[in-house]
């Protein structure tokens, strides 16, 4: 089920390692059901888009990935880690994803620098010098190594969202996650997101992007998944996404969104 | 930056405001005055109005200050009205104390504000203020000496902090340190040089000394209980958020007066202790419940993602909230803070009401009590309630000033 | 749905005990509530609850209760209880009339601060720097002063046609009081025209109500206030009449060196509303001035555009609006008035805490009477919470 992309370097899909496994995954906020039996497997390196209508679950299965939500039955393992209620594999997990937010959720007290620095600091225990050089390191690859000693305030939507990109990879997570990156940005700095986003995905980098964005879907995804109410409808490809969709929920999303 | 096209100068033309700024100024005045002042009939009826009841009343407080009034009241105790009981041979202690924390508040704004020009006029008149009441008797010119040193501190620490450079980087970062690192010392440092080392014993603290120990006591007390409280309450552990909730509401149920009679009454079986030191620990306790809503209000107000950020980039629960939820949390609620602050420092004038504890308005009454000085209680309770108000006016102009350095609000 | 293959997932580790969050959680409550309880073991066993108890309230007092209004209770052969519901109830209408009139003025200065008369807004701020910033016990106590020493001794009391007298004792008016009339009625008859006043004022507030409606309908002016003010005060006059004008006006006179008859407004009483009024309604008027600069400046130009006058445009359309934001917080005020209405204490006035301070005094027992204080501080704060809710909810039923 590899599809490589000519700008793609061959990475190897089929004989990675499942690094994350959910089996029958129940989520419910009250009486709402969020999530219903949701079950897949993502393999290391794997780029994977989640599609969906607004409130089919998408962004509550992810915030699950990083225990942001606790799911209430099933079961979550994280690169051979258990999501469950013990307290060293909690903080092992969150080390091990990064997430990139909606609304970028920087601190707006920290400088840039300190935005990226703290995680390495703090849980990681780096020393300031080498984090320092790691946190310009990352704002290189996101193109704005000329705003490290600015505030989040001061800089625009786009710039923004690119340190909340070099914040997560700061902490060198194995997998990212990002919820609807590009959804509070302004149309013409939608590019400069999603290119780093591709430059992380050529990297690599294991994957899993929430986002309406079809031409990075179509471009970068390995594989495609469509959620509807709360359950995993339809999963797939790219091409057979966008080609040939089978359930009619799908066809009917992909009309209205393309 | 907007690339203006050249121009010949005398072509420009000005928007409407710079324009009619060219006009003379007799005749700016009068438009202004047809603006504010007599815009309508009913408008210059309301301006008469109110130039005459301001009129009378300039003249009251200008004939009660400089023809009715006897100050003498005020001068003649000037002692003891600042420090009452404080042991005079040991004057340099206090001396030292203020001078200190002048030199503290001329740091603080050279650090994050800046002075204008209305602050050096207040500063030039609280001066002339202070000194009036020093230039008297045998040791006027010590005393005036002594503030003018202060003053002189003030102004030293301003020139030196204003100049040091506002960008961020590692030498800016060290500079707030140091003077918020002084500014947490200040108040052990003054307690210790007021009572330590062969100084005061507590109970000999009084009259506007005990003012100014009692308020800060109460302010730092009280910051120090109210985080863990707002904190407390706001946990989703059942047993932590009850208890918490509980006290909050029960020391915010009955009046500060209701308080200092615990303190009087029954906290000497429980803690013991001198009756101004229970004083300070209700003042504390007191003010953390309020401070307490407060800071939960501001945790209230600071958005969800913020912590799911930290948790996100692997901080644990302290972490987060000592390194996100809280720095943000505290800036946002400043100005309520101050608004307690404030209300701490009236409140000091409370201790005197049940409590043998003498503070200004306490001494103040001392000094009527004297037999020469019957006829002059109003004088002495005017001059307390200035005393109080240029306090407090101090306090919400720093606070302004250093919000507005912040950028509190503007996220 | 195909689900990818790859290796089974690995058996579901078993989580040691400690380890679990929710044990951690329950560990950290139990040590929580250790700590807790230790502390407040310490405090119950320090205090001396030997003789704890409230059978000392209903000893007789032996103390006399000043400002005295509508009761007439020596302390001789009252009980302690009794004196101190007294001076609940002089804290309780200290507390009332403070809040009216703190209301009334802070709206005003409120408003005056915005009002683009330049002057106007400069003495409103002037109004609120000085009596934000100054003590309230200062304040208090400098009003005391000044009517105890401004004031003309009662021997040259200010009369004004033996209606009115102004001296160092206060203030002493007319006031109604129950009267047996035409028909020689007892006292307590009053009550069927104070029923009867209350029923037309339901009456009227229909009629306003009904007629309001019909101008919605018709369009036609239907002049709803008038007619509802008309009716209630034609009825209150028949009614007076035909129940034999159960009540008289009470003029004051002056005995010796007291007032009898009348009412009396004490100095204390003066001085301790005036200094919560002072002082609160500095605090009211800034939160008026936020309550209004929080509106979008869309609704005053709006007003304008419909033609309204200054006046109309604030009360009909500013003050309703900012009334959602002004409300919490001015109940928060008036909570304050409440308990600071305990200052009276500074100028011997006998409200709830300086009767509960002479008890102490008489009797000890000093936990029992805080106790008492701090309940009864907590029952009329809740009582104004629960009338400012009221108001609140009517406020915010229109959603915007």
């Amino acid at each position: 089920m590899t599809t490589e992309t000519a700008s793609m370097p061959a990475r190897d899909l089929e004989s990675a390692e499942d690094i994350i496994i959910a089996e029958n995954v129940d989520k419910w906020f009250g009486d709402f059901q969020a999530l219903d039996q949701i079950s897949m497997r993502i393999k290391e390196h794997e780029i994977v888009v989640v599609l969906g209508p607004s409130g089919s679950g998408k962004s509550t299965f992810i915030r699950c990935l990083n225990r942001l939500e606790e799911h209430d039955s099933g079961r979550i393992v994280i690169d051979g880690i258990e999501m469950n209620d013990d307290v060293r594999n909690l903080n092992a997990i969150r080390s091990e994803v990064g997430m990139v937010f909606q609304q970028f959720n920087l601190f707006p007290h920290l400088s840039v620098m300190n935005n990226i620095t703290l995680g390495p600091r703090k849980v990681r225990r780096m020393p300031k010098l080498d984090a320092d050089a790691l946190a310009m390191q990352l704002l290189e690859r996101v193109g704005i190594p000329e705003q490290a000693e600015k505030y989040p305030a001061q800089l625009s939507g786009g710039q923004q969202q690119r340190v909340a990109i070099a914040r997560a990879l700061a902490m060198q997570p194995k997998i990212m996650l990002f919820d609807e990156p590009t959804s509070a940005l302004d149309p013409e700095m939608i590019k400069e997101v999603l290119d780093v986003m591709q430059e992380l995905a050529r990297s690599g980098m294991t994957m899993i992007v929430v986002t309406h964005e079809m031409g990075f879907a179509r471009e970068v995804a390995d594989r495609l998944m469509f959620f509807d109410e709360g359950s995993l409808v339809e999963e797939g490809t790219p091409q057979h996404f966008f080609e040939n969709p089978q359930e009619e929920r799908t066809k009917l999303f992909l009309s209205q969104i393309l | 930056m907007v690339d203006m096209p050249a121009q010949n100068p005398q072509r420009i033309v000005l928007p409407p405001h710079r324009e009619r700024a060219r006009r003379p100024r007799i005749v700016r005045l009068r438009e202004w005055a047809r603006r504010n002042l007599f815009n309508s009939r009913a408008g210059t009826a309301l301006t008469i109005v109110t130039a005459i009841i301001l009129g009378l009343l300039i003249y009251g407080v200008i004939y009660f200050v400089f023809v009715d009034a006897n100050w003498r009241v005020i001068t003649d105790n000037r002692w003891l009205l600042f420090a009452g009981g404080y042991p005079m041979d040991q004057e340099w202690r206090l001396w030292f104390s203020v001078g200190f924390v002048f030199l503290l508040i001329g740091l603080t704004y050279g650090t994050w504000a800046s002075l204008g020009r209305r602050d050096h006029l207040f500063i030039v008149l609280a001066s002339g203020f202070a000194i009036l009441l020093l230039a008297h008797g045998g040791a006027a010119i010590w005393s005036t000496l002594w503030y003018l040193i202060a003053v002189g501190l003030l102004y030293a620490g301003y020139a030196i902090t204003i100049r040091m450079p506002r960008e961020a980087g590692p030498g800016r970062t060290l500079q707030q340190r140091s003077v918020a690192g002084l500014l947490i010392a200040a108040l052990p440092i003054v307690l210790i040089v007021l009572l330590a080392f062969g100084g005061a014993r507590p109970r000999e603290l009084e009259g506007f000394v005990l003012n100014l120990v009692l308020a800060p006591v109460g302010i730092a007390g009280g910051l120090v209980i109210a985080i863990p409280l707002a904190l407390g309450r706001a946990s989703r552990m059942k047993a932590i958020s009850w208890t918490c909730t509980t006290y909050i509401e029960v020391v915010r149920g009955a009046p500060l007066l209701g308080w200092l009679f615990v303190a009087l009454f029954i906290l000497d079986d429980v803690i013991g202790g001198e009756l101004i030191v229970r004083a300070m620990v209700v003042l504390a306790v007191f003010t953390a419940a309020y401070m307490a809503e407060y800071i939960r209000g501001a945790l209230q107000a600071l958005p969800g993602g913020q912590s799911e950020a930290a948790h996100a980039v692997g901080l644990n629960q302290f972490q987060s909230m000592q390194l996100i939820v809280m720095p943000q949390a505290l800036r946002i609620s400043i100005p309520p803070m101050v608004g307690q602050a404030i209300s701490i420092w009236k409140d000091t004038t409370l201790v005197t009401v049940i409590l043998p504890l003498r503070e200004l308005k306490g001494n103040a009454d001392s000094a009527i009590a004297q037999f020469e000085f019957t006829p002059d209680r109003i004088e002495a309770y005017v001059f307390v309630a200035v005393v109080f108000w240029v306090v407090a006016f101090i306090m919400s102009r720093i606070s302004q000033r250093v919000e507005g350095s912040l950028g509190i609000g503007e996220r | 749905m195909t689900v990818a293959a790859g290796s089974a997932p690995p058996p579901e580790p078993d989580v040691p005990l400690i380890y679990r969050r929710g044990v951690r959680r329950l560990l950290t409550q139990g040590i929580y509530v250790a700590i807790t309880a230790v502390v407040i073991g310490y405090v119950y066993t320090s205090l001396d609850l030997r003789e704890f108890g409230f059978g000392f309230l209903n000893e007789p007092a032996a103390f006399k209760v000043g400002n005295q209004w509508l009761t007439d209770v020596d302390g001789v052969t009252n009980s302690r209880i009794t004196m101190y519901l007294v001076g609940v109830w002089s804290s309780l209408r200290a507390v009332l009339v403070a809040i009216a009139l703190s209301t009334v003025l802070g709206v005003l200065v409120g408003v005056a601060r915005l009002s683009s008369n330049w002057l106007v807004a400069q003495m409103a701020m002037l109004y609120v720097e000085i009596f934000r910033n100054t003590p309230l016990l200062v304040q208090v106590v400098l009003v005391y002063t000044i009517l105890l020493i401004g004031a003309p001794l009662i021997e040259n009391v200010v009369n004004v046609g033996d209606f009115f007298f102004v001296s160092n004792r206060g203030m002493a008016m007319p006031w109604p009081v129950p009267d047996g009339g035409f028909w020689n009625t007892p006292d307590w008859f009053v009550g069927v025209w104070v029923a009867a006043l209350i029923a037309m004022a339901v009456a009227a507030g229909r009629l306003r109500a009904l007629r309001q409606d019909r101008e919605r309908e018709t369009g036609q002016p239907q002049f709803a206030n008038r007619w509802a003010v008309g009716v209630f005060a034609v009825g209150a006059l028949i009614s007076f009449f035909v129940l034999g004008a159960p009540v008289s006006m009470d003029r004051p006179m002056i005995e010796g060196t007291h007032y009898i008859e009348g009412m009396v407004m004490e100095p204390e009483f003066t001085a301790l509303v005036a200094g919560l009024t002072l002082y609160t309604s500095a605090f009211i008027a800034e939160i008026v001035r936020g309550g209004i600069q929080a509106l979008p400046r869309g609704q005053t130009e709006a007003a304008n555009a419909v033609g309204l006058s200054g006046y109309q445009r604030l009360t009909l359309v500013i003050l309703p609006q900012a009334l959602r934001q002004i409300i919490p917080s001015v109940t928060n005020q008036y909570l304050n008035i409440n308990k600071n209405s305990s200052l009276a204490y500074a100028v011997l006035y006998d409200d709830l805490f300086r009767v509960a301070n002479i008890v102490q005094n008489k009797a000890g027992h000093a936990l029992e009477m805080f106790f008492v204080i701090i309940v009864t501080y907590m029952l009329i704060s809740f009582a104004i919470s629960l009338v400012m809710n009221f108001f609140n909810a009517r406020v915010t039923a229109q959603r915007i």
